[in-house]
């Protein structure tokens, strides 16, 4: 009575919900980064909130899954580094939001 | 529909928090603020001067505005490359703010070789130019507090002329209404940029794998 992957998908899409991307800090950040081009550290720490550790941290996590690219470059004398999304950290955004709008619509009052 | 909404307020969020530090406010005031002034400049300097000064004061505007930028604002506020939507929207507010603003300074033009009731007419509807100005770069920018910038600015240009008619206040009372109007906008944006530096520390770290 094994189900494969599909059927499991099938009956329970919050199974296939990107733990990545689900986190609620990872989940700003990915917002923010969905609806500008880029933006550095600095910036993301403001409007999210996140003290600089913890952003790095999650940076690090969405880095390692591929969906951000950080580019490192100098502001006067200063370094800093502008991220932005990759196409997978994109479309894995699509895909979380296509999910996650199917199992709240579906679900009843 | 939801999350599209919700897409957007956050982009429309990140493009707002431009504008919370206050810097565009010190900015718009002092400009507003040199142009209430002038016609002291040129009573006192004298009309080349005054003129010269006048002129130079929109420079050291500019220079006060971009110093306290890449010193104290994006430090702390950091750098954001929007979308080219986003950028394309914004140059096509400003074609608009400016063009309103050149209607504003044609129709103040032609109104100085009118009678007294062409006088009150034209500066009404350079008020309104003004008032339009502000409105566009508040619904487009998602500023507020510019409504009530353009209410203030769009109203000085026939309170100045009421007060000069009724009591007698001098230059076409601009430097009262005009003053008080940027006046009133350069202490709100000293107190947002003072309430910003206060609140958000340089940080002093880069990123985490550096």
């Amino acid at each position: 009575m094994t189900d494969t992957a599909e059927e499991r998908v099938a009956l329970h899409p919050l199974a296939d919900i990107d733990p990545v991307i689900h986190a609620p800090a990872r989940l700003m950040i990915m917002t923010y980064l969905y609806v500008v081009d880029s933006a550095d550290y600095v910036f993301l720490s403001h409007v999210t909130g996140l003290t600089w550790g913890n952003l790095a941290t999650h940076m690090s996590k969405l880095e390692e899954a591929g969906y951000i690219e950080i580019e490192k470059r100098f502001v006067g004398k200063k370094p800093s580094s502008l991220v932005r999304l990759t196409e997978r950290g994109r479309q894995a955004f699509r895909d979380y939001k296509k999910i996650m709008q199917q199992v709240l619509e579906e679900l009843p009052d | 529909m939801k999350s599209r909404t919700s897409l957007k307020d956050a982009e429309r969020r990140a493009f707002a928090s431009r504008f919370e530090d206050g810097l565009v406010d010190v900015t718009i005031g002092s400009l507003l603020m040199n142009f209430a002034l002038s016609p002291l400049l040129n009573e006192v300097l004298g009309r080349t001067w005054g003129r010269s000064l006048f002129l130079a004061g929109y420079a050291v505007v500019g220079g006060i505005a971009l110093f306290l930028w890449q010193h104290f604002v994006q430090p702390r506020k950091g750098v954001v490359v929007f979308r080219a939507e986003r950028r394309a929207k914004v140059r096509k507010s400003l074609v608009l703010i400016f063009l309103l603003g050149l209607v504003a300074l044609a129709l103040i033009l032609l109104s100085l070789s009118g009678g007294s009731a062409a006088k009150w007419t034209g500066l009404a509807r350079f008020g309104l130019m003004q008032f339009l100005a502000f409105c566009a770069a508040a619904y487009f920018f998602s500023v507020e507090r510019f409504y009530y910038y353009g209410l203030m600015v769009g109203t000085a240009p026939v309170i100045g002329k009421a007060l000069h008619d009724w009591l007698a206040v001098p230059y076409h009372g601009i430097p009262v209404a005009f003053g008080a109007a940027s006046a009133i906008i350069v202490v709100t944006g000293v107190r947002r940029l003072a309430r910003f530096v206060m609140d958000y520390d340089v940080p002093t770290e880069e990123t985490s794998d550096d």
